[in-house]
């Protein structure tokens, strides 16, 4: 179980919504026959710069780059992020929910890699909704913690437990209660899901009422 | 193919060059600028997002630069001829997303009004110190192409000619006007739809199951397609095959590495010769050639004239195309004249260019400026004339200390 398990989930979420178009954005997502295996366009940027322009699927790791709120523009952006076991850094984590909520992201969830059945129904309606959807997925790192070639063997085990005996469902949990400590549980749920007009509609309603027959929509 | 009517506004105007950019843009069919504001070029920016409403255009101002360039590469997967416009601060944070855009071939256009710099610098007086980053500013090899335009109705032109070919090389292109010329205002002509040639998106045709997107055809440029239309694009910055596959330890050898990376700068280097574009004049017996670019071959021509009154056999040779550089053309002129003069709004750039590709067979002459003005066309002249009766061979590039740095350095 590791981060391989976001991929399943996005993968079973894709089959259940049965889209056509959509594009993963990934800065850690590139392996060969990915994009077929998903039935998506991949497209692998650098370090953290998932900012595109088309809607598609954000898939980060660590400090939430998508708060650059780039995807506050997009039509249908959920996007996922997977952060590293949090007692190997020092420094304070974020709190991905209330920085997305704040951000203006239409629906806002946190799950671990031992609730793959929520994170699938989580990315299933997220990727429904209109406007940009942020999900923190808390999934050990594939190549030290958990990966085949992990430093432990019984390394997955014991993180499954782990987020068994830390973690607590909690939906609607107010997002400024959603800090990380160490010596906390890890609050999961579905904390937000609400309804926004997107950047598109607010662009096109604001020039179609200024500009009249002149006003030729972007497509 | 002629420009689409609807994207072209047609008429005589007196506007600046930031201005003019943006309806060569237009022209030229992009439908899709991400951006930052930044003195000089925000004047740009904000006349394409005046047109773009009423040609089915976008226009984002995106959170900074580093977003702005990306955006503009999805904008361009998703089937949008894209730009960018800035000034050097933004523009150094593109240089990560410009990399990524040669790595995936990616056709955009970036407008950089360049100002004094380095750091912020100043933002509201010209330079031209950006050149060399242009070219160099992203690490690994590939190539780009930039063009340096003099005037509004070039900044308009060029504009035009920089995304068609973006589209035909499958390349960044960058404009690298500078802040004289995007806030200087003169007469423009637009001519109608039917004279302004636009190249098209080279999309594939084929069978979906066989489309490879970085699998060259013609000129070594691979077609594209559109994000979204069933191909399962696979894109990443990682070394990668014709499939887009990235070549990870098991599969990476010399060959691979040398097919895909080489392609990157052998498309752009084999067909210099049809990129390059270069305005010359009194080529024919000149003893001294002037290479200059942007404003600075405005203010050049004022020194060139005084030199040929003073009976000085002086050519000038402007570059219309900065990159790639014309190397044959100054290789050229070096075995048959005395010396170039360089002038240039920086403390030497392209004057180091023109030093290689004379193979030591002419002297080399930079008259510098420090950025956030142009040159005293007095300055140049003195350099021509002091090309024209040396007798000596220079070692490497020798500055001419103009009068300004006389002044203050005595």
């Amino acid at each position: 179980m590791n981060q391989n398990s976001v991929i399943v989930s996005l993968a079973n979420a894709l089959e259940r919504t049965g889209l056509e178009k959509v594009c993963v954005v990934s800065d850690v997502l590139y392996k060969k026959g990915i994009a077929d295996y998903l039935g998506v366009d991949l497209f692998h940027t650098t370090r953290g710069r998932t900012n595109c322009s088309y809607g598609g699927f954000g898939y980060n790791r660590g400090e939430s780059f998508h708060a650059r709120c780039a995807q506050k523009k997009l039509k249908n952006a959920p996007s996922v992020n997977s952060v590293f076991p949090l007692y190997i850094c020092p420094e304070q984590p974020f709190n991905i929910p209330h920085l997305a909520k704040s951000c203006g992201a239409v629906y806002v969830a946190r799950w671990t890699a031992l609730h793959k059945a929520e994170l699938t129904n989580s990315i299933a309606e997220a990727l429904q909704k209109q406007g940009f959807s942020v999900i923190e997925a808390i999934s050990p790192g594939e190549g030290n913690f958990a990966g085949v070639d992990g430093v432990a063997s019984d390394a997955r085990e014991k993180l499954l437990k782990f987020y068994y005996d830390n973690s607590e469902i909690k939906d609607t949990e107010p997002t400024e209660n959603l800090a990380i400590d160490s010596d906390k549980k890890i609050i999961v749920g579905k904390f937000v899901d609400w309804e926004r007009p997107t950047f598109i509609d607010l662009y096109n309603n604001q020039l179609r009422h200024t500009l009249g027959n002149k006003f030729v929509p972007y497509e | 193919m002629k420009a689409n009517p609807k994207d072209v506004f047609s008429g005589t105007y007196y506007i600046d060059g930031d201005v003019a950019c943006a309806y060569g843009a237009a022209a030229a069919g992009c439908k899709f600028l991400a951006g930052y504001p930044i003195t000089p070029s925000t004047e740009a920016a904000e006349a394409f997002a005046k047109l773009a409403p009423q040609i089915g255009a976008m226009f984002i101002q995106m959170e900074d630069e580093l977003g702005s360039i990306v955006a503009v590469l999805g904008a361009s997967w998703a089937g949008k001829k894209s730009m960018t416009i800035t000034s050097g601060p933004g523009f150094s944070l593109m240089m990560e997303g410009i990399g990524f855009g040669a790595a995936l071939e990616t056709p955009f256009v970036i407008i950089n009004i360049q100002r004094g710099g380095p750091s912020t610098g100043v933002p509201t007086r010209t330079g031209q110190a950006d050149m060399m980053q242009a070219r160099w500013g992203s690490h690994g090899d590939y190539e780009i192409i930039a063009l340096s335009p003099d005037s509004p109705q070039e900044s308009f032109e060029f504009t035009i000619k920089a995304f068609n070919l973006a589209e035909r090389y499958r390349v960044p292109v960058m404009l690298m006007s500078d802040e004289c010329v995007g806030h200087m205002t003169e007469k423009v002509v637009i001519p109608s739809a039917s004279e302004i040639e636009v190249e098209p998106r080279r999309f594939y045709h084929g069978p979906k199951d066989q489309y490879l997107p970085f699998k060259p055809e013609r000129d070594l440029v691979p077609p594209m397609v559109k994000a979204g239309e069933g191909y399962r694009l696979h894109l990443t910055g990682l070394v990668h095959d014709e499939n887009g596959y990235p070549l990870l330890d098991c599969d990476i050898d010399e060959v691979t590495q040398k097919s895909t990376t080489r392609r990157l700068v052998d498309k752009i280097r084999a067909n210099a010769d049809k990129i390059i574009e270069i305005k010359e004049d009194s080529l024919d017996d000149a003893e001294v050639v002037v290479v200059s670019y942007g404003i600075t071959s405005r203010v050049a021509l004022k020194g060139i004239e005084q030199a040929r009154e003073y009976g000085i056999k002086v050519g000038s040779l402007r570059l219309v195309t900065v990159w790639p550089f014309p190397e044959k053309r100054i290789t050229e002129l070096a075995h048959k004249i005395k010396g170039f003069v360089v002038p240039e709004i920086n403390y030497g750039q392209i004057v180091f260019e023109v030093e290689r590709c004379s193979h030591g067979k002419a002297n080399v002459v930079l008259v510098p400026h420090g950025g956030a003005g142009v040159h005293n066309p007095d300055d140049i002249f003195e350099a021509i004339k002091q090309v024209a009766k040396n007798k000596e061979k220079y070692e490497g590039v020798v500055e001419y200390r103009t009068s300004l740095e006389r002044l203050i350095f005595g």
